[in-house]
């Protein structure tokens, strides 16, 4: 009688489906054409001094879409509702800002700066449940949810040669499927 | 623009036959309808005189991205009323490109294009949870969900609605659904006791009437056209005309809005 095959490991059935489910309905952050082929030469791609060789992301929603950014630069997670208040002539990517630590933080509407406009019309506008303050405190992105943190090798990472019109989007985690955050350059983003 | 999917992974419910009544109606309102065929089976092409097996552009041209969706828009004999057709080829979809990130969200993006031309549209889905299926649900407002009255369907139900609850998990916000007991004949007593079994575990989305067992269902597909439109007043007809009524009173997530190129 021949050898029998080993049986491959499939996942437990739920847990399938949610994957597919996940897979599928992956909304992805829009890059510059030249990203999105995909055919530049590493070389030119730049890599996040953070993540060498390997960083923690600590993983969250906005929408249907996952975003991580690293650990090391999270300053702590809040709860939504901790007084933000919305300013005269705020920007449109802001909901306003809050106290945090005795210092004013910009809480960032997360979805508006990594969704393009079409794609940010779909999303249902339901409220953000948390915050995660980045960026030497400075910072809160709103999001929906927050999910677990996981480690990421610096080559699982598809890192952005052109940082354009949003200097944030660090990269993508391939496997995960995921955009990885530079909170670094929010800092940027009033002059 | 409004986009309903008729969806049950079940066959033999009466989906096509539901997204073309409901379409007609809409059509004979003046709204600007479109119907999309994602069986690939392609009752619903089959119905307005396309063949699945022979047709050039279909909507498997949206998934290689080759064609815009203008394009592939049929004619259906009906004024106001458009088809989106299938091919036979939909079938290997979820081979190709089942596990590629973001494929779920391929016709949304294709109904975005031409969101300013249409009122309502209406997605015919295949029997079975897929890459077609998800894509439907992703794009959609509200899902019609018809069931047949007798025990089987039942079983299929508790499959659709065990699906919309992992993609609400997924997307974060709650898809609305309908369930629609069809093909009901109140002469029998599995489709009593189905209707009561219906009412009793989907109390809340439950449609309080029935589609019945109409003969003229099967006349009006013969002749390429929805009963709704070949007889307004048939049995079958009005009570389309009922649910239709319920559903687009029904609060549904927001409505797709036209793209924004400037």
């Amino acid at each position: 009688m021949a050898d029998e095959l080993p049986p491959e490991e499939l996942l437990e059935p739920r847990r399938a489906l949610q994957e597919y489910l996940t897979v599928l309905l992956r909304e992805e952050p829009v890059d510059s054409p030249s990203d999105a082929s995909g055919n530049e030469p590493d070389s030119s791609r730049r890599v996040a001094a953070w993540s060498h060789p390997e960083f923690e992301v600590q993983l969250f929603k906005v929408g249907g879409l996952q975003l991580a950014v690293p650990v090391d630069k999270l300053h702590n997670v809040l709860p939504w509702d901790t007084g933000i208040q919305s300013q005269p002539e705020q920007p449109e990517w802001c909901h306003g800002l809050m106290r945090y630590q005795g210092r004013a933080v910009w809480v960032i509407d997360t979805a508006v700066l990594v969704l393009p406009p079409e794609r940010l019309e779909l999303i249902p506008h339901c409220r953000p449940a948390y915050i995660l303050i980045v960026g030497d405190g400075c910072w809160g992105l709103a999001c929906h949810d927050v999910e677990e943190v996981v480690s990421l090798a610096q080559d699982e990472v598809k890192w952005r040669s052109e940082r354009g019109r949003r200097p944030w989007l660090a990269g993508t985690a391939l496997r995960r499927g995921c955009a990885v955050l530079d909170s670094d350059a929010f800092a940027k983003l009033i002059g | 623009m409004k986009v309903w999917t008729v969806a049950n992974q079940k066959g033999g419910v009466g989906k096509t036959t539901t997204v073309a009544s409901l379409a007609g109606l809409c059509a004979l309102k003046g709204e600007r309808t479109l119907i999309v065929d994602l069986d690939p089976h392609g009752s619903l092409t089959a119905y307005f005189r396309l063949d699945p097996e022979r047709i050039e552009h279909s909507a498997y041209d949206l998934f290689t991205g080759s064609v815009s969706a203008q394009s592939l828009l049929c004619e259906t004999g009906v004024e106001r009323l458009m088809l989106l057709p299938a091919a036979v080829a939909l079938a290997t979809l979820d081979r190709q490109i089942g596990a590629r990130p973001g494929m779920g969200l391929v016709l949304r993006r294709a109904l975005q294009e031409i969101s300013e031309q249409f009122d309502r549209v209406l997605l015919d889905c295949p029997p079975m949870l897929g890459v077609l299926m998800i894509n439907a649900l992703a794009a959609s407002h509200h899902v019609i969900i018809p069931v047949q009255t007798e025990f089987l369907a039942l079983k299929g139900l508790q499959r659709m609605v065990n699906t919309l609850a992992m993609m609400q998990r997924n997307r974060s916000y709650t898809l609305p659904y309908s369930v629609v007991p069809t093909q009901y004949d109140r002469r029998t007593r599995a489709s009593i006791e189905a209707l009561e079994e219906l009412q009793r575990c989907y109390r809340q989305q439950l449609w309080d009437g029935v589609i019945p067992v109409d003969t003229q269902f099967r006349e009006a597909s013969k002749r390429g056209l929805p009963l709704t439109v070949l007889r307004p007043w048939a049995r079958g007809s009005r009570a389309y005309r009922q649910l239709f009524g319920a559903l687009d009173a029904a609060p549904s997530i927001p409505t797709v809005q036209a793209v924004n190129h400037g």
